[in-house]
Order: structure tokens, then sequence, then C-alpha cells
């Protein structure tokens, strides 16, 4: 019995010396936290409305957007709000000033977590100068491309202004926010959507090409029926991999309905809230459209069952050519040294082909004439990519300069590709 | 025991992290940043040092029975402490890892070292422990989230705690060849089990050659 009530008076006097200490470490510490949390709020509501001193203010909202309000003495309201855009984890926070002539004066994003490069931007100033500078009687466009990101801010602008209404005793019409869409173009570039026609069918007289363009974050397959004349009879979606609850209201075929009868020429509305989806769709459309002309459905059907699995590109007449002057910035050619010689100039160059980087001589002379081109070391596929290191077809570069056009090397595009940007690389030395 | 064998223990021998395996819920946790993994390692180095001076001095009038909530008041008081002055005047860092700042209390390492250690030896020694092992710990931290930060997001780069300002940021791997699964958990895991790995292999390799020469 002695024992426990020693061991109690122990515990509870370690236990009153630690309360003490940390009783004594908050008396220090928890003025200078409150000052902190303090002035970070209070920056962001200085930033809207210098000088002003601000208090908070008591204020009914149904839409459940709103957090606080801020009485700016004599000059306005402040409105700290809420409201999830398309990442519901993490809601926009976001603070919007009204002067008390109804003038947005003030816009400022502090949270947001929405899509790096889409919803992200209604921080921007972009956005914002949508909105500062208006007043409580404009409306406010959703930005095309972040539908549900700025849907999200605008429908908060709505709230404050009925609370604002409220509070300054004015009359606020609040409107549903009007959907600004994006137009596309089919004669757009949109070759970061990889449109690529992989089959096509003639099916009563038309033609079904089956299409895949990528669009937010996977490739979708479309089937284009065009007819006769190259119109665009029917677009169908077959394979989805953009986000569900997103990007599908573009697939819908109401939507893809839009694209019939459709030329290069036209412009269309996007879907809003699936600007992606819809451009992956238009295009698919200019896939087909702007190939339609050159290559029968037929040949399709023969090229595609030619192909290979060859890792390179067969290149089977003679007709192409390398010109030198041309664009070789993929293979990246590096001369790495030189090296003077009886005849005229060695260039060590390195040239990155079909999968590897090879390593090439090339000797200059000083009218800039190519001399030879030796392979001394090579990395692309053997069997294949070698058959544009032969000495044979190296030598049809003798003599070359930055004007001459080369013979492709046939059934090693990509290697021949990476000579040429040697040579190039070269002859700019 | 010799003094500096015993201070130097704790960073490859008996590391606590890696030798030890001690707090890896929060060492897998912070070591997504070397800021975090440096503000992280200063506060336990401080809880340590301080909790193995305080159990070391009152080792002796602590009755045996109660050592252990003895020494969770002590530790929980002096983590608060941290906390709350961090709070006051590191708060960038205290945003970052103040979560796993509480949990310093449950860090096994700083009840390990109170029973393993500041229990039975003097305050000096006690002192130098706490902080040889702090800086294993540190250590360990900093290796593993230089890691898991130039593979996950390419770039190393450490700020100033106080001001918030970045004294470098390098970009390291560029952008398009990071691997951002390093920063999650499972980045975390795959880089811990690594490194215990290598230090295995190291003492293995160390005790083989102690033997051969013992053979000899």
């Amino acid at each position: 019995m002695n024992k426990i009530v020693k061991l109690a008076i122990f515990l509870g006097i370690v236990s009153a010396i630690a309360g003490g200490a940390l009783a004594a470490v908050n008396n220090v510490t928890a003025p200078i936290i409150e000052k902190k949390k303090a002035a970070a709020s209070q920056g962001a509501l200085l930033e809207i409305f210098p000088d002003a001193t601000f208090t908070e203010v008591e204020f009914k909202d149904e839409s459940g957007i709103i957090l606080a309000v801020h009485r700016a003495e004599n000059k306005g309201y402040i409105f700290e709000m809420k409201n999830a855009g398309y990442n519901t984890g993490s809601p926009l926070e976001f603070m919007l000033g009204i002067d008390d002539n109804g003038n947005y004066v003030g816009y400022k994003v502090i949270v947001n977590e929405e899509t790096n490069g889409l919803g992200s931007r209604v921080s921007d100033d972009e956005f914002k100068n949508t909105i500062v500078g208006k007043t409580i009687d404009d409306e406010i466009d959703t930005l095309s491309g972040a539908t549900l990101s700025s849907r999200a801010i605008i429908n908060g602008i709505n709230a404050a202004k009925t609370v604002y209404g409220d509070l300054a005793g004015v009359e606020v019409e609040v409107k549903e926010p009007e959907v600004k869409v994006a137009q596309i173009s089919l004669s757009e570039d949109y070759s970061s959507n990889n449109a690529v026609v992989e089959n096509s069918e003639e099916v009563d007289g038309n033609t079904v090409y089956t299409v895949s363009a990528k669009g937010f974050e996977g490739v979708n397959v479309f089937e284009i029926t065009v007819n006769g004349n190259g119109e665009i009879v029917k677009v169908a979606n077959i394979e989805f991999k953009d986000t569900v609850g997103v990007g599908d209201i573009a697939i819908a075929e109401d939507y893809l309905a839009s694209f019939n009868n459709a030329t290069l020429d036209s412009t269309l509305d996007a879907c809003a809230g699936a600007t992606y989806t819809s451009k992956s769709i238009a295009a698919a459309v200019q896939a087909v459209l702007s190939g339609n002309g050159e290559s029968e459905p037929l040949d399709e059907e023969e090229n595609s069952s030619e192909e290979s699995s060859e890792e390179e590109t067969p290149v089977a007449n003679e007709g192409p050519k390398f010109v030198i002057n041309d664009d070789y910035s993929g293979c990246n050619a590096t001369v790495e040294g030189s090296e003077q010689t009886e005849n005229g100039t060695v260039y060590t160059v390195s040239s990155y082909g079909f999968h590897g980087t090879s390593i090439f001589e090339v000797t200059v002379n000083e009218n800039k004439e190519i001399v030879s081109v030796v392979c001394t070391e090579f990395n692309d596929t053997e069997g294949i990519g070698d058959s544009a290191t032969t000495e044979d077809y190296l030598a049809k570069y003798v003599g070359a300069t930055m004007e001459s056009s080369i013979d492709v090397s046939a059934g090693a595009t990509y290697t021949g590709k990476s000579v040429a940007a040697a040579v190039q690389a070269a002859l700019e030395q | 025991m010799n003094r500096k064998e015993n201070f130097f223990a704790g960073f490859i021998r008996e590391n606590p992290v890696f030798g030890l395996y001690l707090g890896l819920c929060s060492t897998l946790a912070i070591t997504t940043s070397l800021n975090n993994a440096i503000g992280m390692g200063l506060s336990v180095i401080v809880v340590l040092t301080a909790s193995n001076i305080i159990i070391s001095a009152i080792r002796k009038i602590t009755p045996d029975e109660i050592r252990i909530p003895v020494y969770i008041v002590v530790i929980a008081t002096l983590v608060k402490i941290t906390g709350m002055l961090l709070q006051a005047y590191f708060d960038s860092i205290y945003s970052a890892i103040g979560v796993y700042i509480d949990l310093i209390v449950v860090n096994c390492i700083i009840l390990g070292r109170a029973e393993a250690f500041a229990s039975k030896n003097g305050i000096f020694d006690s002192a130098l422990d706490g902080i040889g092992m702090g800086l294993g710990y540190t250590l360990a931290l900093i290796v593993m989230s230089v890691i898991r930060q130039i593979l996950g997001s390419g770039i190393l780069s450490f700020a100033n705690p106080m001001t918030n300002e970045m004294i470098f940021s390098l970009r390291i791997i560029p952008e398009s060849f990071t691997i951002s699964m390093f920063t999650t958990p499972t980045g975390g895991f795959l880089t811990f089990a690594v490194l215990a790995a290598a230090l295995t292999v190291y003492k293995n390799s160390k005790a083989a050659k102690l033997q051969k020469k013992e053979a000899k």
C-alpha cells in the first residue's frame, strides 16, 4: 500500500513538473504562433484592401460555399470561399473582394490542387482579369479547358453576390454561369493528339475508318464513316480511355453528330467540360479527311497486310531521298572531335539512329565536300540498320555537299537518317 | 566501454534506422525531401539528447515499477515543447512535418535509448549517446531523402528553415526521366530495403574479415 502511494506521488510529481514546463514554454510561444497565423490570413486580406481594418461579420449562406466574410471598414467585403472543382478531394479555396460600389476588387486563390495546366489556370492572371474590374451586375465566363474548376469559382462568386446583396442591402441578380466553349477548327494542328488511321473498310459505298487519337489521358478509338464525296456521315466512339464522368460527355451521340458533314474548313464548338476529348475527336476526323484524297482505302489494306514485325520502316522504292540540309534534330548528331589529315578534316560524329547512338568518321575537304564516311561504332539493329552503314551505301555520300540529296537506305530509314545527320553536322563545322 | 566508439556506433554499425530498424514509420513518411529530413533529424537529436540527459539524471530516484510511464511523460513533454518551439520559430518546417513531430513520442529510438542506455549510464555518456544516435538517425534520413528526392522529382533542394529562402536547388535528372513512385511510401520502402541490405552486406563482410584475422 505504502509502495503504491509512493509510486503515485512520484509519477504525480514528474507529471506536475512536465506540466509546468509545458505551460512555461506555451506562455512564450503561444502569442508568437497566434501572431503568425493572424499575419498569414491578414496578409491575404490586406492584399485586397490595403490599410483596411477588418472585422468578421455574420452572414447567411445557403450554398455552403462561403467560409467567412470579412468587413473592411468603409471599403467593402472579403469573402473566403471553398468549393470543389475537378479535384473533389481537395476543394479550391479562394477569396473575393467586393467593394461598397459592387465592384470586384480582388480575387485570390489560396488552395488550388486542380490538374496542373488545366484547372490550375484559375489561379492565373488570365482568369483573375476576367473577374477583377467587373461588377456584381456582370456575368463571368468559365474558362474553356478548365470548365469544372472555373465553374466552381463562379458558383462561389454567385454565392458571394447573394450574401453581398443581403449585407449591403442591394438587389443582385444571380444567373447560372455561362459556359464558354472553346472553338475547335478542323484545320488546326492536332499533331499532339497523334491521330492514326488504323483501318478502313467499305460499307455500302461508304468508307468506315477506324482512327485512334489521344485525348486527355488515354487513346480513344473512333469509327468515322465517310461517303463517296469525302463528307463525314457518322462519327462513333468504340473505345473510350479518357476520364469517365468528365470526358465522356463528348462522346455522347448528340455531340458526335455535330461532326457530321464537317469538312477541313469547319469550326465546331468543343464540348464544354470535355475540351480535350473533343479535340481527340477533331484530330481523328482531321486524320480521315486529310488522308482521304491521297490513299485509297484499298491501299490502306494492302499496306496493313504488308506491315511486318520489322523494327524499321521499310521504304521499298528508290524515290525518297535524304536531303542533307533537312532537319535531323531528332538524331542529336554531335561532333565529338576533329583531326586534320592530308585528305581534309576528319570529324568524329555521334548520331542517334533507331535505338542507339552510332559513331561516324566523316572526312570533309576544304571545299566542304564529303571525302569519305565511315561508321566506326554501330549501335542500331543488327541485320536491319546495318544496311545503311555498308561501304557501298556510305560511298553514296562521297562528293556530297550541304545541297545534296542521297537515296534513302531502304529498310533502314532511321539508321540512314543518323548518317545524314552526322554528315550534316560535319558539314556545318 | 570506449566513449568514442560508443558515440560513433549510431552512425553505421548500430544505425538506428538501417541497423536497429527503429523509428521506421516516421522515416518512411518524411524522407520525401532533404528539408523535411533535416528538420526531423534535428528535432529528434534535440529530443533524444534532452530525454537521455533527464532520464539519466533521474535514473537513481525513478522507481523501477513505473519507469516506462515516467519516460513517456518526460519524452512527451520534450516533444510537445519542441513542437511548440518549431511552430513559433520555424513554421515552414512545422507545416511540413508537424504531424510527425507528435509521433516522435512513440518513436522507438527515443524510448529504446532511454531504456537501453540512459537508464543505466551517467549523464555525460547518455548525452553523447543521444547526440550520436540522433546524428545516426539524421544521417539515415538524409541519405534516404536525397535518393528519394532526386529520383522522384529530379531536383535536390534545400531551403533555409528560418526564412523559407531557397539556399540551393539543383536539377539533377530531367523532369521526363523522374520516377514519381519514389515520392510515395512505396519508393520509401524500396529505398529503405536497398540501403538496409547494403548495410547488412557491409557488416557481414567486416565480420568475416574479423573472423579470418582471428583464425590466423
